[in-house]
């Protein structure tokens, strides 16, 4: 219980939002996607975001990643990767979401939290709910991971074909993410 | 009036009465009761109190800000190019490797047709290993050069890549291509000379390399 209130006065001291900022060094955002051919994975560690905790546990978060900093370990593949997501014209992958966050005590287990928004991808925004665990620790820096899967052709991506197969529809996006305190 | 009696409480019964109260569980002790209704629960729907702002549940909000220039600019069009050039490549690479193969099998059949036992030599396959020969040659030079001409790629990384083992494989397989083509025809015009089997021999030879070398190539990108 004593721990319970210890992260809570962290997070909410002062009943003031806290702000927390994402460290792009110790955070990865990874997409996979299927091929008849071809598992392919590739990561992102350009990753930029803020988490604005409200004093009643409602968190709004927003997290950006330039489409260009997508890594697959082939540099093909991920020029033809720029050309399909037509980068110059939308050079970046948003997502916005607001959810209610519950508190838990440093080094517990991670609290569970739904956050509903919007990703803008390939200029195209849609509603996403994105299921994610938040661990808080003593410092009031969180970790948070978590998992989604976002349609291609819902963000009116043309999917590359190779030897006349097409890409897989879905493409399978996890992150773990690690937020600081925001000076 | 005469007064009623107090009826007190018998000494045992009052002691067994304390006793028990010291014995009760923690939770029975009404003092402590508050202890279990201090749990929170942020997750669940907590009421606003009057008066107070239900929670914003707006998007419309930018903790980001503007964000950076993007590392590399990228061109949209240049890259649709890029894409057409190297979908064309591939399409005709396909091709290619099949010349290659036919080219190669063709060959084969040809060098033992001429020297491959001491049956008398039929020369069937020599026009069209000829044909398929240079068929492959004009293939490989345009397909090449498409690749060549693609717009470059903008987002090039030291990492040692599948494009990396293509472009070293394709390398050598032009290499090979060309020596194929001085060796064929040298070999040609040696007709009815001692050496002319060594050189036809060294022709195969670096036939199968060529093939080797553009099957690593085009199996770095396929596999």
């Amino acid at each position: 219980m004593n721990a319970v209130f210890a992260a809570l006065s962290l997070l909410l001291a002062g009943a003031e939002p806290q702000v927390l900022a994402l460290d792009p060094a110790a955070s990865t955002v990874r997409f996979h996607v299927n091929h008849a051919l071809h598992k392919v994975d590739g990561s992102s560690r350009s990753v930029e975001g803020k988490a604005l905790i409200d004093p009643d546990g409602t968190v709004k978060t927003m997290v950006r990643i330039p489409v260009q900093s997508f890594d697959s370990g082939d540099s093909n593949r991920d020029s033809h990767m720029l050309e399909t997501l037509q980068a110059g014209k939308f050079p970046y992958v948003t997502f916005k979401g607001i959810g209610k966050v519950a508190a838990t005590s440093p080094g517990g287990k991670p609290a569970s939290v739904m956050l509903r928004g919007e990703l803008d991808f390939h200029g195209v925004k849609r509603p996403v709910e994105v299921p994610a665990t938040v661990e808080f620790a003593g410092d009031g820096s969180a970790r948070v991971q978590g998992k989604l899967v976002v349609s291609l052709e819902a963000h009116q991506v043309e999917r590359p074909s190779m030897l006349a197969m097409k890409l897989d529809d879905d493409c399978a996006i996890t992150f773990d993410l690690k937020l600081g305190r925001s000076k | 009036m005469t007064e009623r009696p107090r009826r007190a409480v018998p000494a045992p019964f009052a002691w067994i009465a304390l006793l028990l109260l010291i014995a009760a569980p923690r939770g029975a002790a009404a003092g402590l009761l508050l202890d279990e209704s201090l749990t929170l629960d942020l997750a669940g729907p907590t009421p606003a109190p009057s008066g107070t702002k239900p929670p914003d549940l707006s998007l419309d909000f930018d903790l980001l800000g503007k964000p950076a220039p993007p590392r590399v600019k990228i061109d949209d069009q240049a890259m649709k190019k890029r894409a057409d050039m190297l979908q064309l490549h591939q399409k005709i690479g396909i091709g290619l490797a099949a010349l290659t193969l036919a080219t190669t099998v063709v060959g084969q059949l040809n060098y033992s047709d001429k020297y491959g036992s001491n049956a008398p030599v039929t020369g069937k396959y020599e026009a069209t290993h000829t044909v398929l020969a240079f068929t492959t040659l004009g293939v490989f030079a345009v397909d090449g050069t498409i690749a060549l001409l693609a717009p470059a790629n903008p987002v090039k990384r030291d990492a040692y890549d599948r494009v990396t083992v293509h472009k070293v494989g394709m390398a050598l397989a032009t290499v090979g291509m060309v020596a194929q083509g001085v060796v064929g025809v040298y070999a040609d015009q040696q007709e009815g000379r001692v050496d002319q089997k060594q050189i036809a021999k060294t022709h195969l030879v670096i036939g199968y390399a060529t093939l080797a070398a553009m099957a690593v190539a085009v199996g770095a990108l396929v596999f």
